[in-house]
């Protein structure tokens, strides 16, 4: 029986007095790589965001690895969005990686030679390390997201998050990503990224959720990804119940309950 | 004791250091104009702590004004949660508003004390009127000069202790969040140390060259390298060659040290913009040229 | 009432209240346009900035006239402003850094020509101190008539470019893909903007100004989403602080002028923000609080939904449950929303959707606004 890594339940989530998540149960199992899909506005970032226990849903709670945020969020990594970082930061490509060492070596302590050994790894494994001494502000966007991906690896976490890794990279950098995430998957990690491009979708994803404030529906794709749901999610207006013709059906079937109790 | 020009000297080289440590990361986080802000409200911590106090000289001035600074900090973030005001607009609101109560307090319960607003809010470094050290004699020498060393060894502490935490919590709050750093918590201690090295500089220099000792230096650095360990060494060597030709030509010429300061410190920036200016165009027209041979 | 009348006879005071009004509308005004570009520091900058002019204008031409002064201070800010933008534009130094350089430097500078200008013999310090830090209760008929002519010049050229001005304010590039010069109209604007700063230093002071050209149009903001109303409702709270704040600081012994009128605007502003009707903090707090009852409420309608659906019984603290909502008073209080609306039919052991319900969940969705 495969571990529930992350277990989504009645979640909903507002913002600016409008659901921006309503009523999600989701149920993510180890080892795949799963897709979040959704047009724009369709929460996805607000999602990441939950799981990530930055902020509290209205209803409802997000289990990591059966218990509660806080317990487990050492063992999520998170990879953001590319362009809400300030790139002309005065730092370089091993002080980045390292960053995602700061947990395990704590407040006020420096850095060690075994440390900095752990982060040129990881950028080996993104081909990156020979830039480790390079600034930030000269990276190109592929570089750059390779950088996050080396410091998320570092975290040795067993749920990676993304949000649109693939925005805006390189052929070349677009494949090494996808290489990572295929080996984090033997491993036996979970990886659940926020992608953008639908042509793509069925080849670098084993699950997907489809998202438009509610969940439409998720799981394996050949299950899920097909032209009726991605329809649903896509373009129809966020949470209207879709039975509309079920209506006149459903009133009747009230009222003859109604007798019968009565009766 | 030593030539009082020399301690003078030496005294501004110190708050010059000073300031530019703290304001190398105000300066990252895009903070730099809440220099201004604090240095300004500071005269109504100072003002409010004095009509507790009723002693001028009382050390609990500073403690008021130091705080007086984290709390102008936490208004601008109350009223920016409002999203009724922009961030800046909010920068504007508290500091000037801090400082009208000041200046009003000041007006009404100090009267009676001879504060002379000129200097309080130039600030004279041969003339701190809070300490009645007027002239630049020898009673003038040992006090500032080992607050101001005090304070430039909490600011060395400070960055020594926290760097990598600084680092993280500017350049990706959520990564820290994450990992269990409190972004909050390294805020309003940086705050803290700001407001504290403000307080002690204002005495000196007053309001404006402290931000300009604050902002100048690091953005300086800022233009030279992109490495934030070397950021940090040539913006205090900028603020110590401030300290000294600033004094030096204040010297020479009889005019006022802090404003001498922030003009040199002026020059050196539009020098090193220049520079760089240059640089890029240049290495703009050497790389078109390269492509095109 | 006849105290009153004896104190509106005061010269002194009936220069600072013209002035203040004037200052007032000018600046509220002005500021509209400075807040919603994201410029509202500007104002700080211009202010410091403008004292080596004045000090160059005196020393230039040996007078402490007010009207030279002036032109000292607008050329050194306008100056400001300019460097201000090379050094945004061409190096990686943001909008924020760029101010507290210059803000500092230039008044660093000014304070080098002060004590220059101090050692002049004869120098008179009343002129320039006067610019400082505002003694408005020397403020003489000449100068309230000079802030008039200024004042009303600014208004002008507010009204010819008004379309202009808008443009810029909201969408700037769009008005360049009509071939319009922003540039120009970006440089005019500023410049009132100095011209209202410089009238204002006389009565304020340099370190107060910013908040004449911040505070109205903040305040104003709050209740109106109109640029022209929120423009003239900006002076009118601008010339109602100053009046307010003068009469006040007239009355009261050793409160001076500047600080009082800061305090008048900035409790205005604090009023706006609570009080304003639909963006104030007062209103919004209601509204949420209704919104998330109707949201919870929607929620629990949906549960019944789907499980009258699935013909499943149900009942409403099961439900409730599911929803991991917490405190016993929120649950009270979501019972006696869904009763009220008519949309459940709750007894003890089992909830039942109503006709009402039903209508409400199928026709109007559950993101109705």
């Amino acid at each position: 029986m495969t571990e529930i890594v992350l277990d989504i339940q009645k979640v909903t989530m507002i913002y600016n007095e409008k659901p921006v998540l309503w009523d999600l149960n989701i149920k993510v199992p180890a080892g795949h790589i799963i897709g979040i899909i959704g047009p724009n506005g369709a929460g996805k970032s607000t999602l990441l965001k939950s799981i990530l226990g930055i902020i509290k849903p209205l209803t409802g709670r997000i289990l990591l690895f059966g218990k509660n945020n806080k317990a487990n969020r050492k063992r999520v990594a998170y990879v953001p969005q590319r362009r809400i970082i300030d790139w002309n930061f005065p730092i370089s490509v091993l002080e980045v990686v390292m960053m995602g060492l700061y947990k395990k070596i704590g407040w006020f302590k420096r850095p060690n030679t075994k440390d900095k050994t752990i982060a040129m790894e990881a950028l080996k494994k993104l081909g990156m390390e020979k830039y480790s001494h390079r600034q930030i502000d000269q990276l190109s966007g592929g570089e750059q997201q390779r950088v996050f991906l080396a410091r998320a690896l570092v975290q040795e976490a067993d749920l990676y998050i993304m949000d649109e890794p693939l925005q805006g990279v390189d052929a070349v950098t677009e494949k090494a990503i996808i290489a990572l995430l295929n080996e984090l998957k033997k491993q036996g990690k979970t990886v659940i990224v926020v992608h953008h491009d639908l042509q793509t979708v069925t080849e670098y994803f084993d699950w997907l959720i489809l998202l438009n404030v509610k969940c439409i529906v998720y799981g394996p794709k050949e299950e899920v990804f097909n032209k009726q749901n991605l329809k649903e999610t896509y373009e129809k207006e966020a949470i209207r119940i879709d039975e509309q013709n079920g209506l006149e059906e459903d009133k009747n079937k009230l009222m003859t309950k109604k007798i019968s109790v009565m009766g | 004791m030593l030539n009082p020009a020399i301690e003078i000297q030496i005294l501004a080289v110190l708050v010059a250091v000073s300031c530019t440590l703290s304001g190398v990361f105000l300066v990252l986080r895009k903070m730099a104009m809440m220099s201004d802000a604090i240095s300004h409200s500071i005269l109504a911590g100072i003002a409010i702590a004095f009509l507790y106090v009723g002693d001028i000289n009382s050390p609990l001035l500073i403690i008021g004004a130091a705080l007086t600074g984290v709390v102008t900090v936490f208004l601008v973030e109350l009223l920016k949660q409002t999203h009724l005001v922009s961030e800046e607009a909010s920068i504007g609101l508290v500091f000037t508003f801090l400082f009208s109560v000041g200046v009003i307090i000041i007006s009404r319960y100090a009267g009676n004390v001879h504060l002379d607003i000129d200097a309080v809010l130039l600030g004279e470094i041969a003339f701190t009127p809070f300490n009645r050290l007027i002239i630049a004699n020898i009673d003038f020498g040992p006090k500032a000069i080992y607050i101001i060393t005090a304070i430039l060894s909490l600011n060395i502490t400070y960055i020594y202790l926290f760097y990598k935490e600084l680092k993280l919590v500017t350049f990706d709050p959520t990564l820290a969040t994450m990992l269990g750093f409190s972004p909050v918590i390294i805020h309003y201690s940086l705050m803290g140390v700001v407001s504290i090295t403000a307080v002690g500089a204002f005495e000196a220099v007053g309001f404006i060259l402290v931000v300009a000792l604050m902002v100048v230096p690091p953005l300086t650095a800022y233009l030279i390298t992109d490495n934030l360990s070397n950021m940090i060494f040539i913006s205090c060597f900028i603020g110590v060659l401030i300290g000294i030709v600033g004094y030096q030509m204040a010297y020479v010429f009889d005019v006022s040290i802090a404003g001498s300061m922030a003009t040199v410190a002026g020059i050196i920036f539009l020098v090193v913009f220049l520079v760089s200016c240059w640089k890029k165009s240049s290495f703009g027209r050497q790389q078109r040229n390269n492509n095109i041979n | 009432m006849l105290w009153g009348s004896y104190m509106l006879n005061d010269y002194t005071l009936q220069m600072v209240l013209l002035g203040s009004i004037i200052l007032g509308i000018t600046s509220g005004m002005v500021g509209t346009f400075a807040v919603l570009r994201k410029q509202s520091l500007m104002g700080d900058a211009i202010s410091h900035s403008a004292l080596p002019g004045l000090v160059i204008a005196f020393l230039l031409t040996s007078q402490s006239a007010s009207y030279i002064l002036l032109i000292g201070a607008f050329a050194a800010s306008l100056l400001s402003t300019f460097i201000m933008m090379l050094i945004v534009k061409y190096s990686n130094i943001t909008y924020d850094g760029a101010l507290a350089i210059i803000l500092s430097v230039f008044f660093g500078m000014g304070m080098v020509l002060l004590s220059v200008a101090q050692k002049l013999p004869g120098a008179s310090q009343a002129g320039l101190n006067k610019f400082l830090f505002g003694r408005a209760a020397s403020i003489l008929y000449a100068d309230v008539i000079m802030m008039l002519g200024l004042g009303i010049l600014v208004l002008f050229i507010i009204i010819l470019f008004w379309k202009e001005f808008k443009l810029l304010c909201f969408n700037n590039d769009f008005g360049e893909s009509l071939g319009l010069p922003m540039m120009f109209f970006d440089i005019i604007l500023t410049s009132l903007l100095v011209i209202s700063i410089i009238i204002g230093l006389q009565m304020v002071g340099v370190i107060l100004m910013s908040v004449m050209i911040i505070a109205p149009p903040v305040a104003a903001r709050q209740w109106t989403n109109k640029l022209n109303k929120m423009i003239l409702l900006a002076g009118f709270i601008g010339a109602l602080a100053g009046v307010g704040g003068s009469f006040i600081s007239s009355i009261v012994p050793r409160m001076p002028t500047g600080p009082t009128i800061v305090i008048m605007n900035f409790i205005i502003v604090l009023i706006s923000l609570v009080l304003a009707f639909e963006r104030g903090l007062l209103s919004r707090i209601i509204r949420r609080k209704q919104k998330i009852n109707s949201i919870l409420a929607k929620q629990i309608l949906f549960d019944c939904y789907k499980s009258f659906k699935k013909e499943e019984i149900i009942s409403i603290k099961q439900i409730m449950d599911n929803l991991i909502l917490l405190s016993a008073k929120k649950k009270k209080q979501l019972r006696y929303y869904l009763l009220k609306k008519g949309w459940l039919l709750i007894t003890n052991d089992k909830t039942e959707i109503t006709k009402k319900g039903l209508e409400e969940i199928l026709e109007r969705g559950v993101l109705c606004a």
